[in-house]
């Protein structure tokens, strides 16, 4: 069957190079809205608000365009959606008008009880068609496509298939798009021991409509994906490397905490930029 | 439809992970069945990354009561969790309980009797810098904006948290009502507290009923005894006062 996501995705535009909207970064995103071209938030943090929170987003919209990625949603969860997170959602969406929605292929949403963390699923095909149900059900709701993002995971639960695999068949049943965070590819790579380029390789890397590049936390026996740190150089390279399969429509370097001068984040998002129009052009 | 076994499995791994392991060791044999023995080892760094999480937002949420509760925190934080288990999507609400909680732990209260009402104020900061602007959709009356709180404390929490923050001695509070005002200011965002003379009180409660001004003068001067001499000088106060509410956006 032709994919409908697939003909959806042309028709959207490129966003660039963007940033988490973040308190300690507002003032210096407007200060340096030049060189960033869009926001991400995760609705989460804007859904029943009001006051300067509520104030900073309308503001930042009048400049940039806004990209709600979802932390909450507990897409492989097996209670049903939050409806008043959806409902909520729905709301901040006539607001910020988003051009499509993500979140991370994980649950945390179990008996009415939020993880607030990201935690991964067995990857066998009955979950992934359960994944998948879900994901079109999202997409019924708020009718702007939708985009799964393969999370960093630090345990493997009972599972008959590989992670690219169990990506694979979600993405192909609920004809949806990725969001490809490639630091996450790289911090797999090294806690599962899997070959990071293969990975790539393996995916439906066409329908990689954006991407999460970060920095992470190198534990020895363990790295951790903080999205507190730099990026670093062989990150960098595989980003390049995910850059001569797909064009992504946008691309954001995620920073959460531990923030530095905001002249050493402007210089990674013009690095990134560099990189993008490298690659252009070598294309 | 998601199958048995995806559920059960969702379910022991969320218990896991949000719920001390003393209360795991009772369902340890129930775990073992579900899970591989390799991810219940490693559910421990999820374990670490969410307590750690809940432990910073608890942290800043409630600073004072943290100050006091120092020693014991890390039990208080597992209870609390065990007892509320967080039920929004929306971080910060992993922290709106905690009040409840600890009113509940008799030790702590019984150190600091104020230690409940110190985290009402400290969650309400929090709740009133957060709350979803107020459209009043064409009613008539003058009303409390409900984005603020009238509180009536039986301890002087403002002051506590003056002591608190200077390192002074807490041994010698002792119980004095204070009524209190918790607002947003419009100006810039940030939240106050205006401490409130009975009266004022009375009349904010009357507005908060959505009572008409006429009503309002009547009950008042009724329930303060106003006499005809001083009836004009209190009806000057009660308009000076109302205009000031309406400039703080306090009364919309």
């Amino acid at each position: 069957m032709a994919s409908t996501f697939l003909k959806k995705l042309k028709a959207i535009p490129n966003f660039g190079v963007g940033l988490g909207l973040r308190r300690e970064l507002y003032n210096s995103i407007l200060k340096h809205r030049k060189e960033i071209d869009w926001l991400e938030i995760a609705p989460e943090n804007y859904i029943c608000r009001g006051g300067e929170i509520l104030a900073r987003l309308k503001n930042a919209k009048k400049t940039f365009p806004i990209i709600p990625h979802g932390l909450n949603f507990s897409i492989g969860g097996t209670d049903p959606f939050d409806i008043s997170l959806i409902k909520s959602t729905k709301k901040l969406f006539e607001l910020i008008n988003p051009p499509w929605f993500s979140d991370h292929l994980c649950f945390n949403y179990v008996d009415k009880a939020y993880i607030h963390d990201l935690i991964p699923l067995p990857f066998n095909k009955n979950t992934a068609k359960h994944v998948a149900s879900r994901i079109k059900r999202l997409e019924d709701v708020f009718q702007i496509p939708f985009l799964i993002e393969n999370p960093s995971y630090y345990m493997v639960l009972d599972s008959e298939m590989n992670e690219a695999d169990f990506i694979v068949e979600i993405i192909e049943r609920a004809d949806c798009g990725l969001l490809l965070d490639i630091n996450n590819v790289y911090v797999n790579s090294k806690n599962h021991k899997y070959n990071p380029i293969k990975f790539l390789d393996s995916l439906p890397i066409e329908r990689t409509v954006q991407v999460h590049i970060a920095g992470h936390l190198n534990k020895g026996k363990i790295i951790i994906d903080t999205h507190g740190e730099s990026i670093i150089k062989e990150v960098y390279e595989l980003f390049k490397q995910l850059l001569k399969r797909c064009s992504p429509k946008a691309i954001l370097l995620e920073r959460d905490f531990n923030f530095p001068e905001f002249s050493e984040l402007l210089k990674e998002i013009n690095k990134i930029k560099t990189i993008v129009n490298s690659t252009k052009k070598a294309a | 439809m998601a199958d048995r076994k995806l559920k059960e499995t969702l379910q022991t791994v969320k218990d896991l992970i949000l719920f001390d392991s003393s209360w795991n060791k009772r369902h340890k044999l129930k775990s073992a069945k579900v899970l591989p023995a390799k991810a219940i080892k490693r559910l421990e760094v999820y374990r670490d990354l969410v307590k750690g999480s809940f432990n910073e937002l608890l942290k800043k949420i409630y600073p004072n009561v943290y100050k006091l509760a120092k020693k014991e925190w890390k039990t208080l934080l597992s209870k609390y969790i065990e007892m509320f288990p967080p039920y929004s999507p929306m971080l910060g609400k992993v922290g709106e309980k905690f009040p409840i909680f600890l009113s509940k732990q008799k030790k702590l209260v019984k150190k600091y009797p104020f230690i409940t009402e110190l985290a009402i104020y400290e969650w309400l900061e929090l709740e009133i810098y957060e709350k979803e602007d107020y459209s009043k959709n064409g009613k008539k009356n003058l009303i409390l904006n409900p984005i603020h709180k009238l509180c009536k404390f039986k301890y002087p929490i403002p002051g506590i948290i003056g002591n608190i923050e200077n390192n002074l001695n807490l041994k010698n509070i002792s119980a004095k009502p204070i009524n209190l005002l918790i607002y947003r200011d419009p100006s810039n965002f940030k939240v106050r507290f205006m401490e409130l003379s009975c009266s004022t009180l009375d009349y904010l409660e009357l507005v908060k009923n959505n009572i008409s001004d006429k009503k309002i003068i009547d009950e008042l001067t009724n329930q303060y005894k106003v006499d005809k001499a001083k009836y004009k000088d209190f009806i000057n106060e009660l308009m000076k006062l109302k205009q000031t509410l309406i400039e703080k956006r306090i009364l919309v």
